[in-house]
């Protein structure tokens, strides 16, 4: 109940702000936590384009896509993810699943390669 | 200044001038002082006490054993006190370790085990076993009789490894009854103390009263604190009156109470393995008590120590596992049992019954080679015993030799020779030992009628009627028994005798003479003696089936099941016979047998049976379509999926513990993927495993572990992996699929099939269209679906309509031997202990 009236909130904010990107990705969360999968996939995806260098947002958009099983565009964005936070152990191994997903075992290799040496 | 004295030996004395001497010899070497406390003794007891310098102090016996005692104690001087009865004494090594004992300062008291070779056993309280206390003024006896030191002013008791050896002195059972007068007047004052209720328990359950007896140590068992020493032995004096009640369930929950509260006190968990057993709870009584040996086998700090001991555990294990049919680990239990407890003949012939069963002559050749070496003759005349009951005369013979020397040459050695001889037809050598047995010997009966026996199997009636008259000329021959073999005479000349019943020696005799025809394949004269042997008890009724699946007559089991009367013993006969029958692989038998009567729970036999059955029926059904399997290999998986693999093998914590890496030759795609599967879904990412497990299939479509985890994971999440499948984004590898659609129906029908939803499933495998690649595997399913739900003569129609693609019988029978090995391995999960299933599984496997 908290969420829902939480959401209506944010939404009548975003109708204020369009272009506040940090909106756009609470929505998606809040939607995220609702279920409510296909609508979150729009919000991140607008967040993402509207602040695409931002690593939380890179963060929840693939992590969405991953689950909702579009590995290859989840794929992408956590290589874009590697780009801003090398260390970050957690979206190396997802990255590495999701290769593993796509078939594409030699870069889930890399992934997991490096995953050891650190 | 005077060094304080150690150890004061205690005795209270009465008459005990017959046993005084020994004890005292014994001890005066190893104590400081000796004090006894006389009660008036009309004999040389004082004298003696007094020539081994003890200090004898004359009292009036005021029954009361409290006051006795601890009068003793006020006159020792020593450290410690050890109290002895005048017929007790311990051995001079354990007598050293003793005195080790009391330099250790952390403790208060020892407990010492009490050996009673008497015939008749009493339960005695661990209470009366302490008798190695420190000589301490607080330490001070209560009640008149089964005097003890109240636990709240005990500490730090423990177990000396210590035995007392008690001579059964049989003037003293008017002692129990004075005892028991003393604890009733104890109790009658102290109605609500727990110990007295407990000891006055034990008396009654000394003299069978159960009833009476559990409440006692009912009430008992109320009042007690979990930290008195007599508490474990409360909770099993009461287990063990309510299971001599039948009181099961009663005593199933004393027993799991006594678990909780005394975790290291085995003898429950023997107890209750031991009800299991009796309840047919195999699989629980045998974890129970395996249980109970590995804590056996730590170091214990209980006190009091369990009393039953590790053989009793052992050999309880091998007879549950000879029942349930595990003739390897019942043997490996009792060798245990035997190598601990080589007194006990009963283990030994135990293990040459399993021996025979699982067909391994080394080990009795080892034992018997090993009773020369050691020159052990008890265990050689065991040996021999058993290799003349399993019919090996000519091993007999061949060690005949070795028996005389350790027994000299006579009239024993003589009849076993003639026995021998005669079983195996050599009748004149028979009678040459024979003749060297006089009419006056133990002998000399038994081996006239055997003889007769002799005679009989081999058909020397002539013969036979020159023993008869013997026989009867011998007048401490009983008369029923002489009677008893005219009888058989008369039914073996194929007169028509009338039936009579047998007595427990007649049936013996007439069992064992049908044994030996059948050993000599007589059959029809065996034949004759049945009707004689269904008039005895019900009990000989399995032995009796049993002898006669071995000669796979099933009309006779059809027979001898008719007369068994309760439901109990005719599912115990239908499993001894179904074994037999298993072991000669006489599959349809069997089959007949488990329809005998009502449909009865066999086990794991069912499973067994049931598995063979079908095996048989497949191989029946492809041979008549006369075409051979196809052999395949798996595809090799690419480097970097190799690779991938290595970081899942390599990574301990991911691992299973159960799951062995595969080694670089094992490797194939179908493998890798599903390893890779089970260290996904271990780590709980179930798309990832749910992935990994399709892309096995997609490699090896008919990979049996494979399969099942798509179908629990699907079971598990029916929407989650249903949409995954249809939404189309996973991908596919390997050459049997080329759309995914088809791999969807491929997968789904399986699901179905597993889950032996045949209609479900057929109508997925018909969607697979006749030019998919997949096609022939969806055709496997489909005759299989039609076999499996009895549709035979359809599904070996379209198996002969196939021209030419052997992979598709190969596929059929590979699918219908997994649908076998599903169910076996359901029965697995039902009695893990099973090596029937076991085997079963490897050898289809």
């Amino acid at each position: 109940m908290h969420t829902m009236e939480d959401l209506e909130r944010k939404l009548d904010n975003l109708v204020k702000e369009p272009e506040n990107f940090s909106l756009f990705n609470q929505v998606g969360v809040l939607l995220y936590k609702v279920k409510d999968w296909k609508n979150a996939e729009l919000y991140f995806q607008r967040d993402y384009e509207l602040n695409p260098a931002d690593e939380n947002t890179i963060y929840n958009y693939a992590l969405l896509l991953h689950q909702q099983g579009q590995f290859h565009k989840a794929s992408k964005l956590y290589q874009a993810y590697l780009e801003i936070d090398p260390l970050d152990k957690e979206v190396r191994e997802k990255a590495g699943d999701c290769y593993y997903l796509l078939g594409e075992y030699e870069q889930a290799v890399r992934m997991y390669e490096k995953l050891q040496k650190e | 200044m005077v060094k304080k004295k150690l150890l004061s030996l205690c005795l209270i004395t009465e008459n005990d001038a017959k046993y005084l001497s020994n004890c005292l010899e014994n001890m005066q070497e190893y104590v400081d002082e000796i004090i006894i406390v006389d009660r008036a003794s009309r004999d040389l007891t004082s004298e003696i006490a007094q020539k081994f310098g003890a200090n004898v102090y004359q009292k009036g016996w005021e029954n009361d054993y409290s006051k006795a005692k601890n009068f003793c104690l006020n006159q020792a001087q020593g450290r410690w006190a050890l109290f002895l009865q005048a017929n007790e004494i311990i051995s001079t090594q354990q007598l050293k370790e003793l005195r080790q004992l009391l330099e250790n300062p952390n403790v208060e008291g020892y407990l010492l085990y009490i050996d009673n070779f008497s015939q008749n056993y009493r339960i005695t309280s661990p209470v009366q076993s302490l008798r190695l206390i420190r000589n301490r003024k607080e330490f001070q006896y209560k009640y008149k009789a089964f005097e003890r030191i109240p636990d709240e002013l005990l500490s730090n008791i423990k177990d000396s490894g210590i035995r007392i050896v008690q001579q059964p002195d049989l003037e003293s059972s008017g002692d129990f009854d004075q005892l028991s007068l003393l604890l009733e007047k104890d109790l009658k004052k102290n109605p609500e103390d727990s110990y007295l209720q407990y000891m006055y328990g034990i008396e009654l359950l000394n003299q069978q009263r159960f009833e009476e007896s559990i409440k006692y140590l009912e009430k008992a068992r109320q009042n007690v604190n979990f930290d008195y020493l007599f508490a474990p032995h409360l909770y099993k004096c009461l287990s063990w009156a309510l299971i001599s009640l039948e009181r099961h369930e009663n005593a199933l929950d004393v027993l799991d109470e006594g678990i909780k509260n005394f975790p290291l006190y085995t003898d429950f968990l023997v107890l209750r393995g031991e009800l299991k057993k009796q309840l047919k709870e195999y699989g629980e009584a045998i974890g129970d008590l395996e249980k109970g040996l590995k804590l056996r086998g730590k170091s214990n700090t209980m006190v009091p120590e369990p009393e039953i001991n590790i053989t009793v555990i052992l050999e309880t294990l091998g007879d549950i596992h000879e029942e349930v049919f595990n003739y390897h680990r019942a043997l490996i239990y009792y060798q245990q049992a035997y190598e601990l407890n080589k007194g006990n003949p009963q283990i030994l012939y135990k293990i040459g019954n399993v021996v025979k069963k699982v067909n391994n002559t080394e080990i009795l050749a080892n034992l018997l080679q090993q009773s020369i070496e050691e020159s052990n003759l008890q265990q050689l005349i065991v040996i021999m015993d058993i290799l003349f009951q399993q019919r090996e005369y000519h091993k007999v013979l061949a060690h005949l030799d070795n028996l005389e020397s350790l027994l000299g040459k006579g009239e024993q050695t003589e009849s076993i020779k003639a026995s021998c001889y005669m079983m195996l037809g050599e009748l004149k050598k028979a009678e040459l030992s024979f003749s060297s047995i006089l009419k006056e010997s133990p002998f000399y009966n038994h081996m006239l009628l055997q003889r007769m026996e002799g005679y009989w199997i081999h058909g020397k009636w002539q013969k036979v009627r020159q023993v008869l008259k013997e026989m009867d000329e011998a007048l401490s021959i009983e008369n029923n028994i002489k009677a008893l073999y005219h009888f058989l005479h008369q039914l073996l000349t194929e007169e028509e005798p009338q039936y009579r019943d047998l007595k427990d020696q007649e049936y013996e005799i007439v069992s064992t003479l049908m044994e030996s025809f059948l050993w000599l394949g007589k059959v029809d004269k065996a034949r004759l003696l049945i009707p004689l042997l269904q008039r005895g008890n019900e009990d000989k009724y399995i032995n009796l089936g049993v002898l006669w699946a071995e000669q796979n007559d099933y009309q006779i089991i059809e027979r001898i099941f008719g007369q068994i009367s309760t439901k109990e013993k005719q599912l115990e006969f239908k499993q001894k016979v179904l074994e037999q029958f298993l072991g000669k692989e006489q599959i349809e038998t069997a089959q007949k047998v488990i329809s005998l009567g009502d449909k009865q729970p066999l086990g794991p036999l069912e499973y067994v049976v049931w598995s063979q059955g079908f095996i048989k029926k497949l191989k029946e059904s492809l041979e008549e379509i006369n075409q051979t399997m196809a052999p395949q290999t798996p595809a090799k998986p690419s480097k970097s999926l190799v690779a991938f693999y290595q970081f899942f093998a390599l990574d301990k914590n991911a691992m299973n513990e159960s799951s062995l890496e595969l080694t670089t030759l094992e490797l194939t795609c179908s493998k890798i993927h599903s390893e890779i599967g089970d260290f996904y879904r271990k780590a709980k990412k179930n798309q990832e495993a749910f992935s990994a497990f399709l892309r096995a299939l997609q490699w090896q479509p008919l990979d049996n572990l494979a399969q099942e985890k798509i179908k629990e994971m699907f079971q598990e999440n029916p929407n989650q992996f249903s949409k995954f499948l249809e939404e189309k984004n996973w991908f596919l590898e390997g050459s049997w699929f080329q759309h995914k659609q088809e791999f969807i129906d491929y997968i789904l029908g399986v699901i179905d099939f597993r889950n032996q939803q045949f209609e479900k499933a057929l109508a997925s495998f018909h969607k697979i269209g006749k030019d998919e690649t997949s096609y022939p595997l969806a055709l496997a399913y489909i005759i299989s679906s039609l076999w499996l739900t009895g549709k035979e003569s359809e599904a070996e129609r379209w198996l002969k309509e196939q021209s030419g693609p052997f992979e598709i019988v190969s596929k059929f029978f590979s699918i219908c031997k997994g649908y076998a090995l599903d169910r076996l391995n359901v029965g697995h999960q039902q009695f893990p202990y099973s090596e029937l299933i076991r085997v079963e599984k490897e050898r289809m496997g």
